[in-house]
């Protein structure tokens, strides 16, 4: 059930030493930058009474954004839809939100493993260069943090996800801020390497709320986020402020709680690690030195220049309906059985239906009739 | 029933508490014999039925056959993964990459222009000598090495017999009639020798030395042509102990071109066990994705002739790499796409800089909306490739390298992004913004930006951009005009993506071995054991393939392998959510079966005793009688 066996904890032991042999040859540990930059903002709360959750993760959008992390590379998701309500002036790109905002969803994204369907902007699309912040807010407890009033993610599935993720090379750095009551203890469980992880309060502790207002009724921001973000305000993406003095900057007065950090997964001192390695987004970049130089192409002209290679080649479940009215639409011969066959297989099926069922009707009132009591 | 006989007054009582597994039977087998409640109650004369023993413990069977149903029908379904031929496969690839290594030939056509030269002059020592010192400079590297003496009449080989090796007649040929310092001429000819009898498949080159006509000064020179041939001129073979000497230079090419595609590794072999990662999807596909940005179109408007393009310079290198990676092609045209940092005017230059250190930052994320890829799925690769039309109030614009000269190409490439280069309209430096003109670029116009773009493939792909001469030892390289690639550059990638894939390949599948291994709660589809098996098969397939040297099916049986080792480890069935401490079976499990099994417990304990007691009565009885 729960147990392991001793037969399978010893073959995960032996599993254990094989990856040594997977280690770069001759590799010194010399640090090399991260290619580039992906946002994991996630808001676990609904309904008015949470705005400041909601808002927390939508001033870090903003900020994020400032910074210079493209949308593209943004996942925001947000269990409660006030991004897009058609007063914002400037919406935001939600990228998962209400419901969707589930435990399995939200492992999805970070494991990566989605249904065949799922569009790209849902996707977490990092590599090994890539370096991720994810931030959580919502309501949380001793080693769990809770999604939408019904399920939780406990510490342990968070970390079993990220060995996952390091399995699979999907980040080079991962920093982990998590803006919940008892923040600190979602980070027990943690044991892949490569990830910092910020808690704003410890076991025991909760995290507060910054301040109400009055127009809106409801407290509109938690400290520990209010802080960050003021830490931020005067950054742009050339400064060099590093991790240790962001770290720095909270005080537990002022949080009403202390804030907790975990570094001993982290290959870095805190002092050496720019904000900007999270918080923005820098490329890597290599000067192309020359034109391939005596490059022509094709000499010969062409006469009947090709349109570009069909995309549609590309192996995706693709619906059957809208192929076969460009059929009906080309097939003269057969118009009526292409035409009946495309209504049978298109979306809308009223008609048939309804000339289906008054023909069934039609047919219980004749054979009634014909063969009473029968 | 014994007890029953001996005991005719209690018959209403025993036989209506036959059923119950209560203890008052106890009472009228002490009112035997004697009446007397007392004396009788420590002993028996008959041994306790077990009856009531066997209804009870009949009830709590009934319990213990239920727990392998139970345990069956709560048992995950799992596909028996194959653990240890993943195991296996994993240890063999990593500790032996020459596994993987899909071989090279190399064949030596030594010749002559001087006519009267046929026999003599190379004897079989002679070449067995020049195969012998090349394999000590290979530095490591594995090469099948053929050597041959191309003479008027006939021709002597040693090394290894293979029918894909160039036939003899080279010296009977124009070769060495022709203006041996024409390369591009050379290149054709050589290749229009070989390819009708010979086939060019990958892995296998050919150098040509010819020897210097008399009179001719000695200088040697290499010219790696863009197929699979170089060819070597002004080789002196007269002098003694030649054959050291041309062997090392001839390893020095095989070497650095033909097996590391111009780079030069200085640590050995062991630095090109390091397989760099290619920007590939996990089938091996990838999506050249083309746009052209308008900074500012009240100034001019540009389009262009993209199509054409794609299909006069970008086919061809397509087509060349089909077994590399495959390609499909998509562009855009954007506008009102500022660039994201400032450049300043330089009054020396006339011209506005950009500082080669805000490069980074000159891809302006918010306004250029580069994926919009209609056709790319979730596990796509796009390469980007901008090409930047700056505004008039910034135009001409131009890259400052940090040595303060001016970038030639204006074109900076992202590792595992893409690429972005700078058209300044001509003659931008002297037009007034205020007429906002549209323009079409047709495919002459872009001609020089394809050049920047095909160098800036290569150097996404990890070729250098363009063929790496060294001026020292006089190697030239005759550069592909049509495809961008030269033939071996081609097999050089393709060496370095089956290692890749089949790298890749074996850590997913350990990857997803330790996982299921540590999750015992998870489902495991049958889809996965099928995916599992095919990418071990094709793995095999691609190393059986690789020893073959059969470039092509090995490389595409690779890729297989990693697309369905992926394919497995990212099903969506897959869920880490599967934590289930024991505290939480223990709640789910404890209101089912405690309160009934207690009953059943207790009953059968209270039986047992009681059986226990009576049996000891029977004992007490029998040695009261004896």
């Amino acid at each position: 059930m729960g147990v392991v066996s001793w037969r399978a904890s010893a073959l995960l032991s032996w599993l254990m030493l094989l990856p040594m042999l997977f280690a770069e040859v001759g590799a010194a540990p010399t640090w090399t930058k991260h290619t580039n930059n992906w946002a994991v903002l996630v808001c676990t709360s609904r309904y008015w009474f949470n705005y400041r959750h909601m808002a927390n993760t939508l001033s870090l959008y903003r900020t994020v954004k400032r910074l210079g992390i493209p949308d593209d590379h943004i996942i925001l998701m947000l269990a409660d839809d006030v991004a897009c309500n058609a007063r914002n002036a400037r919406p935001a790109q939600v990228d998962y939100r209400g419901y969707e905002v589930t435990v399995e969803n939200f492992l999805r994204v970070l494991t990566g493993r989605h249904d065949a369907a799922v569009p790209r902007s849902k996707r977490l699309l990092s590599d090994e260069g890539s370096n991720i912040l994810l931030y959580m807010t919502g309501h949380g407890g001793d080693e769990f943090l809770k999604f939408q009033d019904s399920e939780e993610i406990q510490s342990r599935d968070l970390a079993d996800a990220f060995a996952q993720m390091h399995e699979k090379r999907r980040y080079k750095e991962l920093l982990v801020m998590v803006d919940t009551c008892q923040a600190a203890t979602l980070h027990s469980q943690l044991y892949s390497p490569g990830i910092l992880a910020v808690g704003s309060s410890l076991k025991g502790e909760n995290s507060y709320s910054h301040h109400l207002d009055a127009d809106v009724g409801v407290s509109v921001v938690d400290r520990f986020t209010y802080y960050t973000l003021q830490f931020f305000e005067n950054l742009d993406i050339h400064s060099n402020a590093t991790l240790e003095s962001l770290f720095k900057s909270y005080s537990p007065s002022l949080l009403m709680s202390h804030m907790d950090y975990r570094a001993d997964l982290f290959p870095r001192t805190l002092d050496k690690v720019l904000v900007t390695d999270f918080f923005g987004s820098v490329m890597g970049i290599k000067h192309t030195e020359a034109a391939y130089v005596g490059f022509t192409g094709r000499y010969e002209e062409l006469l009947n220049p090709q349109k570009a290679p069909s995309l549609a080649a590309v192996n995706e479940p693709v619906f059957e309906a809208p192929r076969e009215k460009d059929q009906v639409l080309e097939d003269e011969e057969d118009l009526n059985v292409e035409k009946i066959r495309h209504r049978l297989l298109a979306a809308d099926n009223d008609l048939p239906v309804l000339v289906g069922l008054l023909a069934l009707a039609a047919a219980v009132t004749v054979s009634s009739i014909a063969f009473p009591g029968a | 029933m014994a007890e029953v006989e001996e005991l005719p007054c209690a018959d209403a009582a025993t036989s209506g508490s036959e059923a119950h597994g209560s203890g008052h039977e106890g009472n009228p087998a002490s009112a035997t014999e004697s009446g007397d409640v007392d004396a009788e109650a420590s002993t028996r004369s008959k041994p306790p039925g077990r009856k009531r023993l066997f209804i009870t413990f009949s009830v709590v069977f009934f319990f213990l056959l239920g727990v392998p149903f139970w345990w069956k029908s709560t048992e995950v379904y799992r596909a028996p993964l194959p653990f240890s031929a993943i195991e296996e496969h994993a240890a063999v690839v990593a500790s032996s990459s020459l596994a993987l290594a899909l071989p090279c030939h190399l064949h030596i056509i030594f010749t002559s222009a001087a006519p009267h030269r046929n026999e003599g002059l190379m004897s079989v020592a002679s070449l067995e000598k020049v195969a012998e010192s090349f394999r000590q400079h290979a530095q490591g590297y594995d090469f099948g090495i053929r050597v041959t003496w191309d003479a008027d009449d006939s021709c002597v080989s040693v090394g290894s017999d293979v029918e894909w090796t160039w036939p003899c007649g080279l010296a009977n040929s124009d070769l060495l009639n022709v203006d041996l310092r024409n390369d591009d001429y050379v290149d054709e000819f050589l290749w229009s020798f070989a390819k009708d009898k010979s086939s060019s498949a990958g892995g296998r080159y050919t150098l040509v030395v010819v020897e210097r006509k008399p009179g001719e000064d000695a200088k040697e020179r290499t010219v790696v042509g863009k197929h699979r041939h170089a060819w070597m001129t002004g080789a002196d073979l007269s002098v003694p102990d030649f054959e050291d000497g041309i062997a090392s230079r001839i390893a020095e090419v095989a070497v650095i071109y033909f097996r590391n595609g111009g780079r030069v590794s200085k640590a050995g072999r062991a630095e090109d066990d390091q397989v760099p990662s290619m920007p590939l999807s996990a089938d091996g596909e990838a999506i050249l994705s083309f746009t052209l940005l308008n900074a500012n179109p009240e100034d001019w408007i540009y389009d262009w002739d993209i199509e054409e393009v794609e299909e006069r310079y970008l086919q061809p290198l397509i087509d060349v790499m089909e077994p590399v990676a495959r390609f499909s092609v998509e562009s855009q045209v954007l506008y009102y796409t500022p660039k994201a940092v400032s450049s300043h005017w330089n009054e020396a230059l006339k011209a506005h800089l950009v500082p080669f250190k805000q490069l980074p930052f000159f891809v302006n994320s918010n306004e250029w909306h580069l994926d919009t890829s209609s056709a790319a799925t979730g596990r796509s690769k796009i390469l980007h490739f901008a090409i930047y039309v700056p505004a008039a109030n910034e135009c001409p614009l131009h890259m400052q390298l940090s040595s303060g000269r001016i970038s030639l190409t204006n074109g900076f490439t992202s590792p595992g992004w893409g690429g972005v280069t700078v058209y300044n309209p001509p003659g931008c430096g002297n037009l007034v913004s205020n007429n906002s003109g549209s323009y079409k670029l047709s495919s002459k116009d872009l001609e020089p930006v394809v050049g920047v773009i095909v160098a800036q493939i290569r150097a996404l792909f990890g070729l250098p951009s363009m063929f790496v001469k060294n001026a020292k030892t006089s190697t030239y390289g005759v550069p592909a005009a049509v495809t961008g690639i030269a033939d071996w550059e081609v097999d050089v990638l393709l060496r370095r993506r089956t290692a890749m894939d089949i790298q890749a390949s074996a850590s997913t599948l350990l990857s997803l071995s330790r996982l299921v291994s540590s999750l015992p709660n998870m489902v495991i589809k049958d889809e996965i054991g099928e995916h599992v098996q095919s990418s071990l098969a094709e793995a095999k397939a691609a190393q059986s393939q690789s020893l073959v040297g059969a470039y092509h099916a090995a490389a595409e049986a690779a890729r297989k392998a990693r697309s369905r080792a992926e394919a497995a480890f990212f099903q969506p069935s897959i869920m880490s959510l599967l934590y289930f401490p024991a505290e939480h079976q223990l709640a789910i499990y404890t209101p089912f079966f405690v309160p009934v099994l207690l009953h059943v417990l207790v009953a059968l304990l209270k039986e047992g005793s009681r059986y226990k007691q009576e049996w000891q009565k029977y004992r007490r009885g029998d040695l009261k009688q004896l």
